[in-house]
């Protein structure tokens, strides 16, 4: 039963100070119009983030999105729980490290998925991964984002960048990659996942 | 696929006044808190994918995501939108009646230690239970009981009254008041 706390007493005091403004019309017409607007997506079109969230939620099942907003150490809570019968995940990764103008600093990994890859296709990928040099690649990314990037989300901005580019270096050592969820006997992109940390 | 966006439009409808009286409690300039709206909502709006079907899973998951824009602006960081600049002229125009008792509460709230300061913010202000509010900051429930205790007697020292109730979260979904 909720009872009225005693103005006096320290839950009284506490919900004294929790009151806020009574809302004017005008204050209540604002936000109405603020929940019924969708931003449009900053500054980047709306088929390549498409994309990467149709991969989040066809290829990985939450995944990528637990993984985008994990803060815990990836090395005892990798992207990573497992992977759908036929998957293979790379053993390298990307690197996407970025330092924001306040001095945090950001590092994520990138991991790629695949179906019906077999060693020899991973092992390739995983050399792809490793030999490119990724120093700056995230910097560059989160120096592009328009304006001022929020915390909240720029993880997932600098990875709405990141995605395609490490999709594009799959295809490009592996001839014949099939895009997200092919059809057909050959090796084709499943998922991509992302795990981040602050402040290493 | 889009993410979820009648979900999210929904929930932004539901929760934008709430959602506004989060940040007024929290910030020292009113006006900050219609950016701080925007900006959630936009969060909201992106990973409308995420957002729980359940409608208190949901509050809970949009209170977990102010509390990130929250931290942001504490931090220093901030992007101010065309679209919350009505709510901005608005919420400056009216301005602010808190009296001096309520603003030496809050700012006995606000001289917490984080976790605390929002354990306390969540139960008192935003209505939900020790438990949800343990789990929106990512606490277990018997942390968040520790801390949530703690926390009423450093305000009692603070604001000269008695820490003791009969709602402390004994038990851990307990609303209070």
């Amino acid at each position: 039963m909720t009872r009225t706390p005693d103005a006096g007493s320290l839950d009284g005091l506490l919900a004294h100070a929790g009151e806020v403004p009574e809302r004017g019309a005008r204050v209540a017409a604002a936000l109405e119009r603020i929940a019924a607007t969708e931003p449009a997506p900053p500054g980047r079109g709306v088929p390549r983030r498409a994309v990467v969230i149709g991969v989040t939620v066809a290829g990985v099942a939450g995944l990528l999105t637990a993984g985008v907003t994990l803060s815990t150490a990836w090395l005892t809570s990798p992207p990573f729980q497992e992977l759908p019968e036929g998957w293979s995940r790379t053993t390298e990764w990307a690197q996407v490290d970025w330092e924001s103008p306040d001095g945090e600093f950001e590092t994520c990994r990138i991991y790629l998925e695949l179906e019906r890859a077999d060693r020899d296709v991973m092992a390739s990928l995983d050399d792809a991964l490793r030999e490119r040099d990724w120093d700056d690649f995230g910097q560059e990314l989160y120096d592009s984002l328009p304006g001022d990037p929020v915390a909240t989300s720029v993880e997932s901005e600098v990875l709405d960048l990141a995605f395609p580019i490490v999709y594009e270096l799959a295809h490009d050592a592996i001839p014949g990659l099939g895009g997200f969820g092919a059809a057909g006997d050959g090796p084709a992109l499943g998922a991509g996942a992302a795990t981040c940390r602050t402040d290493l | 696929v889009s993410g979820d966006r009648p979900r999210a439009e929904a929930l932004a409808a539901r929760e934008v006044d709430a959602l506004l009286a989060y940040f007024e409690r929290r910030v020292a300039v009113r006006a900050d808190a219609a950016d701080l709206v925007g900006e959630a909502l936009v969060v909201v709006w992106r990973r409308s994918a995420d957002i729980p079907g359940d409608e208190r899973e949901a509050r809970m998951w949009l209170f977990g995501v102010a509390r990130r824009v929250l931290a942001t602006h504490r931090r220093g960081s901030r992007r101010h939108r065309a679209l919350t600049d009505r709510l901005r002229g608005e919420l400056s125009i009216t301005g602010d009646d808190r009296s001096e008792l309520s603003q030496r509460v809050r700012d006995a709230v606000r001289a917490l230690p984080g976790r605390d300061r929002e354990l306390v913010g969540l139960v008192h202000w935003e209505g939900f239970g020790l438990a949800e509010a343990a789990e929106i900051l990512s606490i277990r429930p018997g942390a968040a009981r520790m801390r949530y205790a703690r926390a009423r007697e450093r305000l009692a020292r603070t604001l000269g009254v008695e820490a003791a109730e009969g709602q402390s979260g004994s038990e851990s979904d307990e609303k209070v008041p």
